[in-house]
Formats: structure tokens, sequence, C-alpha cells
């Protein structure tokens, strides 16, 4: 079955130019064609697009009908971790933090990183190329979404995902316990 | 004359002291402390950087044992409600192992925001590390001479915790029992270290990657992925 939730999100920081394309018409028509009834959209820091015709509270956050779907935009989340358990995809800024959170769901949802390339210093591409390369999720570049999507969102991808190990944390507790003499 | 020799002692001071510190820097063999006891305790202090150092930071302290690391000082910014809500958080799920008394906390002066200029660095730096000092060297002296304010010192980034290290480093010239350093870095650097990693990195007792390749052609202690 592919996804019907999309999840959105950049974090805490600011990256019009993904959540403006994602919420641009002819992304948002690709989106409802291939079955998203559901798009979250946590933008940061970023401005939403004036005519989006969502009405937005103070807080940034608000929900609306297009093309069929239910959007709902949220500048910031307190709880990521839900957010991801209700979504059945993610597209994200790849921060660590959100890579981490959302290769851990089970069941394992896709998960396409579309890296920042305005920041200057940008290891988070690296990180993303690293991980896309050893298959754990899918890289893409902001103009390559609209042919990207057809594939991430299909079936074959989402069950072709290689599952992302568990943390384990007998190595963090070993290497202390070492270094300060335990045995 | 007189002043000849004031500026001799000076330089011949300066020169003893880059002399200790060069002997003392860690060899990067990672030698470990002095057994304990299954049963005995290790003082640690932990530091929470804010954002993503923050997370990884939880993540890592939330698979230690509570009742042998005790007691715990977290270590943070002030205003930063998130590491606030991270101490909240590793405390209250480790249970009712733990009494409240276990774990304080330390706010400081945040040294360096994202993007500011190595003067005003310099300035902000200053205002961190004299309550620094105060705390981590000062009242932990006055406490007890033979204890140094932790055991142990995790740190992660940012740019704070150099002053953190810079601190503790103080009773080690002094060749006081001083607090043993390591530092992991994030799961993020593949290939590349931080600003605040390639820092502190010749000074801690255990400098520790998340990749094999990023500590560059100057390999660094890797064990797999921790968080």
């Amino acid at each position: 079955m592919s996804p019907h939730t999309l999840l959105v999100t950049v974090g805490s920081t600011l990256f019009p130019s993904l959540t403006n394309e994602i919420l641009s018409p002819p992304l948002l028509a690709k989106l409802s064609s291939l079955g998203i009834q559901r798009l979250i959209v946590q933008y940061g820091c970023a401005d939403l697009p004036s005519d989006l015709g969502i009405e937005v509270d103070g807080a940034g956050n608000g929900t609306g009908l297009i093309r069929g779907m239910q959007v709902e935009v949220m500048r910031f989340s307190e709880r990521f971790e839900d957010l991801v358990r209700r979504s059945e995809a993610v597209i994200s800024h790849g921060g660590s933090g959100s890579i981490l959170t959302t290769l851990r769901r089970r069941p394992a949802v896709p998960l396409l990183v579309v890296p920042n390339e305005s920041l200057m210093d940008n290891h988070q591409a690296e990180l993303a190329d690293e991980m896309g390369e050893q298959g754990y999720l899918m890289v893409s570049r902001v103009e390559e979404l609209e042919q990207k999507l057809p594939m991430f969102l299909s079936e074959e991808w989402t069950k072709g995902i290689k599952p992302f190990p568990e943390m384990d944390g007998t190595r963090f507790r070993g290497i202390m316990d070492e270094m300060m003499g335990f045995n | 004359m007189f002043i000849l020799l004031l500026l001799l002692g000076v330089i011949l001071l300066a020169f003893v002291l880059a002399f200790r510190i060069y002997a003392l820097l860690p060899s990067g063999k990672s030698p470990t402390s002095s057994n304990r006891r299954s049963t005995d305790t290790c003082s640690i202090a932990i530091f929470l950087g804010s954002g993503g150092h923050t997370s990884e930071m939880q993540t890592l302290i939330s698979n230690l044992d509570f009742e042998r690391y005790t007691p715990r000082t977290y270590i943070y910014c002030h205003g930063d409600e998130i590491s606030l809500r991270a101490v909240g958080k590793l405390e209250s799920d480790k249970g009712t192992s733990t009494k409240s008394d276990s774990y304080n906390l330390l706010p400081l002066p945040r040294a360096r925001k994202v993007g500011q200029s190595p003067l005003s660095t310099s300035f902000s730096a200053l205002r961190t590390i004299l309550p620094t000092i105060h705390h981590l060297l000062i009242l932990p002296l006055l406490r007890d001479p033979r204890n140094p304010f932790a055991d142990v010192l995790v740190i992660n980034g940012p740019g704070t915790c150099a002053v953190l290290v810079l601190v503790s480093w103080i009773r080690r010239i002094l060749a006081l029992p001083h607090t043993r350093i390591i530092y992991v870095e994030s799961f993020a650097r593949v290939r590349s270290l931080s600003l605040s990693a390639k820092l502190v990195r010749p000074f801690v007792d255990r400098f520790i990657t998340q990749w094999p390749e990023a500590g560059g052609s100057n390999k660094a202690e890797y064990r797999g992925w921790l968080v």
C-alpha cells in the first residue's frame, strides 16, 4: 500500500526553498495524484507562500483542504516523534535528529532527505549521502523532487528499505565503564 | 635590572607551564583510570549543548547505569529550556531507582552563538569562563580539595564545552586529582570534524567519532554508532 500521510519537516531551520516547493501548485497536484491524502508541513523559520490559502493562527499553525488533500501547516513541533508516528512517509531537511527518529520508527517508513544547499558548511549533505548510499534513505535536491516523488512514494521503494539498526546501548556504556575503571 | 629579572621570570614560568601542559596531553592511547569495584560510584558532569547536541547527549546518557554514575551534574546554557526538559526526561525515565538529590543543575552563560564573530566570541567566552571557574574549580576546592567537581565530564559540542575543558585543565596542571574528559563527536559528522571537536581534541582523554572517516587522516577512536 502506498503512503497516504506525508510529513515534510525542516526542524528549527530556515529552508524556504523546500517548503515553498512542496506547497507550490505543481507539487501539491503531484502529491495528490500519487495518493497522498494528508500532508503535514512543519516549515520552521520560513514564511508560507502568500497564495497558499490556509489561515494560520498566532503560532503559525493551520489546516486547509487543497486538491482533495488535508494540508496541515505548523511552524514548529514540540512532539516530533508523534508526528513521525502519524506519518507514512517523511521528507526531511536532513538534521541528524530527524533522520534517526524517522529511521527508528516501527514499522519503518520511507525517508527522503533534501539537504539544504544554501548552508555554507554543509555536513548534513555528507550524512544524507552516506546514509543514502547505505540504502537507508533516498536523497534528492529540491529541483529533483517532482521527478523523484513517484519513485519515493511507490510500493517497491517502501518495501525495499534497508532496516536501520536499533541503538546498541552497550557501546557507550562500555566505553564509559572502561574509561572509568569498571570491569 | 629588576624589570629584566621579572621579565625573565615570567618567560621562564610560561615555558614551564607550556612544557607541563605538553607533558600532560593525553597520548591518545586512552589510558583508563584506576580500577573501581563494580559497586563503586563515579560522579559525572554532562554538558547539554542545545539542539542536536542535547538530543544526542540525552541518548548517550540514557544508556548509563545511574546508580553507578552518581551524582550527576547537568551543565547547560542559560535559558535553554529544551536542555532543561531533556534533564527532566532523562531523570524521570530512570524512574524510582534514583533519588532527587542524585543530580544537580548548573546553568552557564553561553560562550558562542552560531555565527558570532571571533572578537565578540572571545568577549562572551570570558563571561562564561568566570562563572565556570567559580563553580567547577573554586567551590569544589573549598568543599574538598581532593575531589574535582566530577570524576568524568562528557561533552559533544558546541563551543561552550571548550571552556569547560579549559577550566578542568587547571587542576590537571596543578597536579591535583582531576576530571577525566570524553568527547563524542556527533552522528552527523561523517567525513569532517566540527570546530569544537578540533579545538578540544588534544586536551580530552577520550575522543570518539561515530563514523570511521570523521577524524580525517588523524584517525580517531571509532566504535560504531552510539546513538
